[in-house]
């Protein structure tokens, strides 16, 4: 982004709809990986990604950069989509998306449709995935917004709004039980 | 012999011991010993980060998720509406230049004055039907009491031709004397009739 995130931010802010654009061009993608790989639902994660946008451009007036605005951005991203699965828990209760590696979730068999679905349907099946997806939701959730959403340790301490040593260390152990299921299986 | 008698400060006393016991105890350290140390303790860090930054590649590689075509176009409509201060967009109408000219607001309000005039003060007039009731006669308010005297006049003529079934003669050409002298002949020839 040429321009700064600030000035980016305080543009947007007073109305500056190119302003607006580059910051949804900017982080639409991170935010979709992000929601994608925690619901496993591509449909469901681009609505989520506008549900996020919608609620952050509504509240961006009031919004005054203080460094956080990415921590602030996933944080309403992965709480709509939190919200969304406890919406759809209490209508449906018939998958626990909460409990359920993500491959095994969301897709219908219709994915054709999506341009990047052999893509997807291939990383799907790889051992890291694998790996990843037997993690607890809680480190699987720190771990893609680590390296989906490229985000530092300190922005998801304060998107999860928990202590950074917290967060530290469980990306820590986290990468720790990775390396050591795949030194397993490579031996 | 005391410490007195010496002349001896006992704060000299006990610097001089500490310098000896500093001569006799003193190890050198081994040159470097402090590298080896920190690397010895750092090695296994430094692979562990290794190993580490190599599982946080393959995750960066494994875990990206490409972002669906138009996505960003989608988000960015959906939201840029809610744009605090977006300016309202212009209507249509108040693009046009000349709507923004002082003197046409002025005329476009006369106009409209004079329109809502006269429809206020139009007179109420009778609804036009394809199918007017046979009986009404539709009474033209804007004809002189001269014209609407000619034109009741000519409806008379024209029901007395139709009467008589005589020759034609406007009622207005009778004398009244004449008349009255053709009703007392007619009585009177009806009188000889019947006698």
């Amino acid at each position: 982004m040429e321009h700064s995130l600030d000035e980016t931010l305080a543009a947007a802010g007073a109305g500056d709809e190119s302003a607006w654009r580059r910051l949804v061009e900017a982080y639409t993608g991170r935010v979709y990986g992000v929601i994608y790989r925690q619901c496993g639902d591509a449909e469901l994660s681009e609505e989520i990604t506008q549900t996020a946008f919608v609620k952050v451009v509504a509240k961006l007036g009031d919004y005054n950069e203080t460094g956080r605005f990415e921590a602030w951005l996933f944080r309403i991203a992965t709480n709509c989509l939190r919200d969304e699965m406890r919406r759809r828990k209490r209508q449906a209760n018939t998958v626990d998306f909460a409990a359920t590696p993500p491959e095994s979730i969301g897709y219908t068999g219709d994915e054709a449709h999506e341009p990047d679905a052999p893509l997807l349907a291939a990383e799907r099946n790889s051992r890291l995935a694998q790996a990843v997806a037997e993690l607890p939701e809680a480190d699987q959730q720190l771990l893609n917004m680590r390296y989906v959403g490229e985000l530092s340790y300190q922005q998801i301490a304060e998107a999860l709004e928990q202590p950074l040593g917290t967060v530290l260390a469980r990306g820590h152990r986290a990468l720790k039980k990775l390396k050591a299921k795949l030194a397993e299986e490579a031996a | 012999m005391n410490r007195k008698d010496l002349n001896i400060p006992i704060d000299d006393e006990l610097k001089a011991l500490e310098r000896a016991l500093a001569d006799e105890l003193r190890v050198d350290t081994p040159a470097g010993l402090a590298d080896r140390v920190f690397d010895a303790t750092l090695a296994p860090m430094r692979d562990e980060l290794a190993g580490l930054q190599e599982v946080e590649g393959k995750l960066r590689d494994e875990l990206a998720v490409p972002t669906p075509r138009g996505l960003a176009e989608r988000v960015y409509a959906a939201s840029v509406e809610r744009l605090p201060g977006r300016a309202e967009p212009e209507p249509v109408i108040a693009r046009i230049g000349w709507v923004h000219s002082k003197a046409w607001r002025v005329a476009a309000a006369v106009v409209l004055v004079l329109v809502l005039a006269a429809i206020w003060l139009k007179p109420n007039t009778p609804a036009v039907t394809d199918d007017p009731a046979p009986d009404t006669v539709a009474v033209d308010d804007s004809l002189t009491e001269a014209q609407i005297e000619a034109q009741l006049s000519a409806e008379l003529d024209e029901i007395a031709m139709l009467v008589s079934n005589a020759t034609y003669q406007p009622l207005d050409s009778y004398n009244l004397d004449e008349l009255v002298e053709l009703d007392a002949l007619l009585d009177q020839m009806m009188g000889e009739t019947n006698g």
